[in-house]
Order: structure tokens, then C-alpha cells, then sequence
């Protein structure tokens, strides 16, 4: 059984020339701590069969280190450099939060698409009280956690006391949520946030922003709540069989309404960790933070679990998807590549995920 | 047979080519020698009838008696063993097939394939026969007409604009039924030969008595039909002929009326019997003074139940007994478990646990002691994607628990304690669910329930589909539950299973409580003998 207190935060006093040798120690400790998992999960299966499953559940770990090589051989003495590196760890923090708050709806089978809308709307609330209003920081960030949630109690009315269709209902919400942001914003970029703000993201430990170890911390958090609570049990088990799951004795709908707020909440955290590492809202942001999420979870949902929704394959599917970008960005790629190059990931993730996920989280829902 | 004016211009001119052949000294449907098997002993042996025009024709026979296999092979489904053969009007059929309209037999199944939520029109319209604006646009219009004179022209009341969705079971039948007639008339087969699958199995009382007025009409209009059921009075209703079946034997075939009910029973099981013996020393009918004496020691009581097909159903079950609920298969049957854990609300009346009137729901029912495990397991029971471990665990993790945290020893240490105590096949607590076979699935099923050690354990069809050394576990499991002080109650139509459990056996039909055999061992015949003698007595 793997030690309650996640590896990632043993990563603190690193000094900040040693960033690069964090990485690769994050991943390494992140492998060891896998290890400790029952990786027995096949158990009595002879020999080989064990590797093709080894190779399953680290295979995604594999392609991020490759793509890390050739990125380094590729452009050298622009990727492996630990501005550049310390630049994709900010990059990917959000991307981390919103993927991590959006697999505790996908466990369920259900979609959201609302979490860049919600986390942008949130992100934007906390930019107009701060720097317009000038309101003290601790209320921006109850406010911005509060939208999030909010717009998860919404969704939750919607999908289970409703029962309306998650990706139609979330699909709606994500638009109305948007033209909210506009609506508070006067369709304008907020700028000048006061430092209260910025600080609790942007403040350094060990050379890496306080928003890189949200996402971390974040994912710890869901590792164990999935493995190790009930709720977090329910929540595959509700997806995978809501009927037998009622007949089990298990509240589907208390979960599942839980499982939608809970998400909605980290939204609204993302949104307040956005602002502080922008030092700016900017209420179209929203639409940049759909897809790579989304492409992260679905290929996290290749790793580490096979077939599953799971926090460490999220994280490291969010990692593989920034490198990319990122390398693909200092090759000198026009700026409207970024987009094709999200939507072939999300494409090429679900098709991974389809062809990986013989089991449980097969992904009939897209 | 004068229907060819209710039907549309077009199949008027092939109606009036197929009428040709009436003759009513030709049979209908002719059965010849008919042999199948699945690789182990047969499971129709040279089975022959004749099916004449214009009369029903009653097919009867015990679970297993080879019914659905006569069936399937009728649906082009099964291709029996060469030798057999399936005469119709006279021609033999020689080939293959797989729509059974198109050779001129209409199947109505069990399961009635509507798409609910369209119309009667729409769902009446074969696709390959709609009427047509111009070479490929479908006029609705005229489709409307067409399928509303049928209707009218067969006696329905009703709209064929409404939703499927909306019509009462009997009007469903009713309307596949139309709709096979439909399709041999679009295959140019003006003569009608229909099978009707257990039609009545999910009808209420008045809703049957509705349905077979209707089929002896269909018939009077020179259809031969062949009304497949396990429900004596039924049969005897509205059969002219009827063939019983055995084994995969016919028994008798002939005219219903040669027969009597003590007959027609013992050509169905195979053993003269006395049909007054069940209702004899051994059994007697409920009464109430009976129940309230039991009422302090019994685990389970319903009283006065009453839902949309069980019909003010009392029992009871005392802690450390095995009772039984049996029937024919029907709805009723299906119902019961749902009324008393409350997925379904009852219309009246009340269920008792531990001597307290209690009002349950799935989620509140395993507090008060009540675990039911569904005759379904993968649609109600388990995540098939799941690893065994989980699906052992879900409903008692609140009991893993270490420091607040799921502990992933306690729960492996609790599933393969319970693996090994159920003899789960293989061990191995992280395969997937659905890789087990039937067997260790629904032992998986039931060794999650049983480890609760409940109070009341509601069994429905605790070993369909289950094979042999599974169904003796399971039998064993159910009684070790008793004999911790639980109070079981078994719902299936397995009379073996029931005859090797049960203490007792209320036998329900059409909704009711019948008889109960009291004082068990019994044997299978008992319990067939009495729910088919019930089944004629039932009004």
C-alpha cells in the first residue's frame, strides 16, 4: 500500500539550477510510488503477461520521457533549459487543476464541459472585485471558489435532480457562463491585481510557482480519495452499473450531485490560481481551456490504470501534452497550429483510450 | 378470409393469389420428425403436429420441455438436423432462412421489439413496404390510412398516431401481431400462419381475457395460429387443438377437448397424478390467523401486498427458514422482490421486518437488515468492468475503513476470505468481473449480499443460468444464511432449486397467493403439479 503522504511533496527545497533534476526525480518517485501500488493487479498471470501489462500502465510514462529526448536533441539549448522547463510546469498547473476536477465527473460516465467557462468566469469575478473594487483578497478567493461552485450546484440541478443529458446540459452551461464573464467584465481584459492576489500563485518555493504544487498536491488528493473513500469508490461503481449501485445500497443521486459540485469547486480554484499567475482575467480565455484538459484525461485514462479515469495518468497526460506544444511552439510553428495540434490530441486521446480501455471506462460517452 | 380490403391497394392483388390454396384439408403449418440438439442429448426428438387453418392451436409444456426451441427453429433461428421437416400449406420449405415472414410464417416473440416512444404507424411500417409518394418519399398520409383501416378493420380502438409507449400491454400484442399479419401480406403470403410467444406471460388478468377474445376473432378469419403459453387455463380457453410437449417429446396432440386438466398435466411431467393431492394433506390455503400466530419469530411478513400485478399477497418468512415463492413465470413473480425492498411503491398493504411495519427503499433496505440479490446480476448486481474484489466490497466499505481510509489490506483480506468461503473460480481477487463464468459471477453476487449476514435475504432466480456444482454451492450458501438466523425467501421458478431449499413454497398466480405447500421436503413434481393445477384453478 502506497504512504499516505504523496511523493510530491518531498520535491520541496530543490534550488532552482537543479530544476530539470526535479523532473526527472518527480517522475522517478512518481514510478516508485506506482510501484507500491498492487501492481500484483493481474495477479496470478504467468510472466510475459505481466510485462504486455507493465507496458500498459507505464507506456504513457514512456512516451512523455521520449518526447522529452527528442525535444532536447531537437532544439538544443532552447528545450532542455530550466526556464524553459519551469515555463511548462507554470503552463501545465491549470491544465492539471481543471483536468483533475473534470475526471470526478468522467468516473461517473457523465461529461462536463463547463470547467474553462466556470474557471474563467471565477477567474474573472476575482479579477473585478480585486482590481476594480478593491475588496480584500480573502473575499476575491471565497467569491471565486464560490462561482465555481455554484456552477457546479447548477449542473448538478441540471444532470441529476433534473436528469437531463450531462453533455447537452454542461454544453449550455458553458456558454451562458461565458456570456456571464462578459457581462461582469464589460467584455474587457482586467488588469493591475493587487499582489495579494498574485502572491498565493506566483510566490516560489524552491524555485517553482505555489501553482505548480496546487496541481500536485491536487492530484494526491484525488489519487487518494479515489483509492481509498468511499465516494471515490462509488463513483467508478456508480458509472459502471448505476443500477446495481442503487440496489447496492450506495445514494447514487447524493453522489453524483456531490461529484458535480466537488468538481465545480476545484474549477473556481483553478479560476483564482489563473488570475494570480496571469495577473490579469481575460473572459475569452475560457474556450483554451477545453480541449487540453479534456485530451489529458483521456489519456491519463490510458496509463497507470488502464481503462479507468485515474489522478497520476491525468498528470502525466497533462505533462505529454504541454511538451508537445511547447516544443512544437519553440520549432517555430505558426500560432494557428496550436489549435489543430489541441484537437488532434483530444482526437488521437479518445483514440487511445478507445483502443487501451478494454474495461472499465471504455468511453462510450464520446 | 375477407381482410384484403382492410389492407392497402397494392398487397390486395398478392392477397388474392395466395387465397388460392385454402383448403381446409391441406394443415397450415405441418411439423415432421423435427430433430435438434446443441451438441448434448436433444432437445426435440421427432417431434410432429399439424397446425389446421382457421384454429389455434395450443403448445404446451413444462421450463425445458424444448417450446422456445420449436419456436426459434420455426424463426429460422435454429436449423434443426437434416431429416426434419416443415410443411407450409403443403410446401415443404427447403431452404434456409432467417425472415420467417418472407416463407410465410409470422412470429410474434416474447420480448415485443416496439420502439416505445414512436408511434403505432411508424412502428407498423416495415421499412422495406412503405407507402410511397413518388419512387422514394413516404407518404405519411397514406401510411396513416392504410395502418388505421387495419386497426379499425381488427377491432381495435385506437389512434395509430398515439406512442407505442402509450397503449397497454394486451394492445401491444395486439399491434405486433398486426404487424406480422402485415409483413406476410407484403411477402405476398395471403394465408396467415402466426406463432404467438408466451404472449400473456406479462398481462393482467383482464388484459388476457381481452388478448384471447381477440385471437379466436384473428382465427375465425382463417389464420392458423400457434399460441405458445404454460398456462392450462389459457389454453383451454382458447385452443382448439394443442400439442404437449415433454422432453423434447410430444406427449399428446390433438383436440383440447379429449383431454381433461389431470390429463394434460400428466402428459406435461410425464407421471400420473393425482391433481386434488396437491391441495391435500400437505398443503392449504392462507390464513390469516396462521400468520399472526408466526408474526413474533418471523424474520419477514407481508401483508395484505398489493402492486400493479401481486394481488394482496400475504407470507411469512420466520428467522431461520427457507420459504419459497413460486408460480408460472410471469410479472407477478418478477414484482414481488421489487414491491417489498420498494423499488416499486405498493399499491397497499405492508411489509414487516423483525415484526415492524417498514417502508423501504433500495438504499435504506440493507439497514434494516434486508439484502436482495436480483435474477439479473449484471443488469442489478454487478459492475462488469469492476475487478471482483470491488464488486465483493462496494456495499460494505464502510466497514474497511483504517484511519478514516479505505485499507486496501482489510479489503483484500475481506474479499478473498470471502472467495475462498464461496468458492470463487479463479481466486484471483483482481480479475475482472465479467471474465468470470455465469456461475462465479452470481456467486460473487451473492457471496457480496451474504457477508452482510442479513436479517431478511430476498433471493430471486438465485441459479438461472448456473451451472450444476455452482447450484449445488448456492443451495448450500442459502442455507447456511438460515441457519445463522436469517430469513430467506426465495423467489424463482426453479421448482429443483426451490424442492432442494425450501421448507415451504407459497405458490402464486396471476397475482395472488394460491396454495402453499407446508412441510417440506418436496419434490420437483409437487411443486410443478401444484402451480399448474393453481394455474387452471385461477380466475
Amino acid at each position: 500500500m502506497q504512504p499516505n503522504d504523496p511523493p510530491v511533496e518531498q520535491e520541496g527545497g530543490v534550488q532552482q539550477s537543479e530544476v530539470n533534476a526535479t523532473l526527472s526525480n518527480a517522475a522517478k518517485s512518481i514510478v516508485g510510488f506506482l510501484r507500491k501500488q498492487p501492481s500484483n493487479s493481474q495477479g496470478s498471470k504467468p510472466g510475459e503477461k505481466k510485462e504486455l501489462h507493465l507496458v500498459s500502465r507505464f507506456g504513457l510514462l514512456l512516451v512523455l520521457a521520449v518526447t522529452y529526448v527528442i525535444f532536447t536533441i531537437a532544439l538544443p539549448g532552447e528545450f532542455l533549459t530550466s526556464g524553459n522547463t519551469l515555463a511548462m510546469l507554470d503552463a501545465a498547473s491549470v491544465t492539471i487543476l481543471l483536468a483533475g476536477g473534470v475526471t470526478i465527473v468522467l468516473r461517473l460516465r457523465d461529461l462536463d464541459l463547463s470547467f474553462g467557462a466556470a474557471m474563467d468566469l471565477s477567474a474573472t469575478a476575482v479579477a473585478v472585485l480585486a482590481a476594480q473594487h478593491h475588496l480584500p483578497a480573502w473575499i476575491c478567493v471565497l467569491v471565486g471558489l464560490g462561482v465555481g461552485t455554484g456552477v457546479g450546484i447548477v449542473n448538478a440541478i441540471l444532470i441529476v435532480g433534473l436528469g437531463l443529458n450531462s453533455f447537452m446540459a454542461t454544453l449550455g452551461m458553458m456558454t451562458i457562463i461565458e456570456g456571464v464573464g462578459y457581462g461582469i467584465s464589460g467584455s474587457q481584459v482586467i488588469t493591475g491585481l493587487p499582489s495579494s492576489i498574485t502572491r498565493m500563485s506566483v510566490t516560489e518555493v524552491g524555485g517553482i510557482q505555489l501553482a505548480v504544487y496546487y496541481g500536485w498536491i491536487l492530484i494526491a488528493i484525488l489519487w487518494v480519495v479515489y483509492e481509498h473513500t468511499r465516494f471515490g469508490r462509488y463513483l467508478l461503481f456508480i458509472g459502471g452499473n448505476a443500477r446495481a449501485a442503487r440496489l447496492a445500497g450506495i445514494q447514487v443521486r447524493r453522489t453524483r450531485a456531490l461529484a458535480f459540485i466537488v468538481s465545480g469547486a476545484i474549477y473556481g480554484f483553478a479560476g483564482v490560481v489563473l488570475v494570480g499567475t496571469l495577473s490579469a482575467a481575460d473572459p475569452s480565455i475560457g474556450g483554451q481551456y477545453l480541449l487540453p484538459p479534456l485530451a489529458a484525461v483521456f489519456l491519463g485514462s490510458t496509463a497507470i490504470q488502464p481503462g479507468r479515469f485515474n489522478a497520476i495518468g491525468t498528470l502525466v497526460g497533462a505533462y505529454l501534452i504541454i511538451i508537445i506544444s511547447t516544443g512544437l511552439e519553440l520549432i517555430g510553428l505558426a500560432s494557428w497550429t496550436g489549435d489543430v495540434f489541441d484537437g488532434l490530441a483530444l482526437i488521437a486521446a479518445i483514440g487511445f483510450a478507445r483502443l487501451s480501455g478494454r474495461g472499465a471506462a471504455t468511453v462510450s460517452l464520446v | 378470409m375477407a381482410v384484403g380490403d382492410h389492407l392497402g391497394v397494392k398487397d390486395e392483388d398478392e392477397f388474392s393469389t395466395g387465397q388460392k390454396q385454402t383448403d381446409s384439408s391441406v394443415p397450415a403449418l405441418e411439423i415432421c420428425n423435427v430433430r435438434m440438439g446443441f451438441g448434448g442429448p436433444p432437445v426435440l426428438k421427432d417431434v410432429s403436429f399439424k397446425v389446421a387453418p382457421g384454429s389455434i392451436h395450443g403448445l404446451l409444456g413444462a421450463n425445458g420441455a424444448g417450446k422456445s426451441t420449436l419456436v426459434k427453429i420455426l424463426a429460422g433461428i435454429y436449423h434443426p438436423f437434416p431429416g426434419s421437416e416443415i410443411t407450409l400449406w403443403g410446401q415443404k420449405i427447403t431452404r434456409k432462412y432467417t425472415v420467417p415472414e418472407k416463407i410465410g410464417i409470422g412470429i410474434v416473440h416474447q420480448e415485443l421489439p416496439f420502439v416505445a416512444d414512436l408511434s403505432v404507424v411508424e412502428n407498423m411500417a416495415s421499412g422495406a413496404h412503405f407507402e410511397r409518394l413518388g419512387h422514394s418519399l413516404i407518404s405519411w398520409k397514406k401510411e396513416v390510412r392504410a395502418a388505421q383501416e387495419m386497426v379499425d378493420g381488427f377491432g381495435l380502438n385506437l389512434d395509430v398516431r398515439r406512442c407505442v409507449e402509450s397503449l397497454s400491454q394486451s394492445e401491444r400484442a395486439q399491434i405486433a401481431t398486426l404487424r406480422v399479419l402485415r409483413a406476410l401480406d407484403e411477402w405476398g403470403h395471403g394465408n396467415w400462419i402466426v406463432v404467438l410467444d408466451e404472449p400473456t406471460s406479462a398481462l393482467t388478468v383482464t388484459e388476457t381475457e381481452r388478448l384471447l377474445d381477440w385471437m379466436r376473432g384473428i382465427a375465425a378469419r382463417g389464420c392458423a395460429l400457434l399460441f405458445i403459453s404454460h398456462k392450462l387455463r389459457e389454453v383451454r380457453d382458447v385452443c382448439d387443438e394443442v400439442t404437449i410437449l415433454r422432453d423434447g417429446r410430444v406427449t399428446y396432440s390433438g383436440p383440447i377437448t379429449a383431454v381433461d386438466t389431470k390429463q394434460v398435466v400428466e402428459h406435461m411431467i410425464g407421471r400420473a397424478l393425482n391433481v386434488a393431492a396437491a391441495s391435500g394433506p400437505n398443503s392449504k390455503e392462507n390464513d390469516a390467523s396462521q400468520i399472526h400466530s408466526a408474526k413474533d419469530e418471523s424474520g419477514l411478513e407481508l401483508r395484505n401486498l398489493c402492486g400493479f400485478y401481486i394481488n394482496d399477497v400475504s407470507l411469512f418468512v420466520r428467522a431461520g427458514e427457507v420459504v419459497g415463492v413460486s408460480g408460472l413465470a410471469g410479472m407477478d413473480l418478477e414484482e414481488l422482490p421489487r414491491l417489498i425492498i420498494g423499488e416499486k411503491t405498493a399499491v397497499a398493504g405492508s411489509v414487516l421486518i423483525g415484526g415492524k411495519i417498514v417502508k423501504l427503499s433500495p438504499s435504506t433496505s440493507p439497514k434494516v437488515g434486508l439484502q436482495f440479490v436480483s435474477g439479473n446480476r449484471l443488469a442489478d448486481g454487478l459492475w462488469p468492468g469492476g475487478r471482483v474484489f470491488e464488486n465483493l466490497t462496494i456495499s460494505r466499505l464502510e466497514r474497511l475503513v483504517r484511519h478514516g481510509l479505505i485499507s486496501r489490506r482489510k479489503e483484500l483480506d475481506s474479499a478473498r476470505g470471502l472467495i475462498g468461503k464461496y468458492a470463487i473460480r479463479p481466486s484471483d481477487p483482481h480479475r475482472m468481473t465479467q471474465t468470470l463464468s455465469g456461475g462465479n459471477q452470481q456467486k460473487t453476487y451473492l457471496a457480496r449480499s451474504m457477508a452482510h449476514e442479513p436479517k431478511v435475504l430476498l433471493l430471486e432466480e438465485p441459479v438461472q443460468g448456473v451451472d450444476i456444482s455452482s447450484r449445488q454451492d448456492i443451495a448450500a450458501y442459502t442455507q447456511e444464511i438460515a441457519s445463522l438466523g436469517g430469513a430467506v425467501l426465495v423467489v424463482s421458478v426453479d421448482y429443483e432449486f426451490l424442492a432442494a431449499t425450501c421448507t415451504r413454497i407459497y405458490i402464486l398466480s396471476r397475482g395472488r397467493a394460491g396454495r402453499t405447500l407446508e412441510q417440506g421436503p418436496f419434490s420437483e413434481d409437487d411443486i410443478t403439479r401444484a402451480c399448474l393445477a393453481e394455474s387452471d384453478n385461477a380466475a
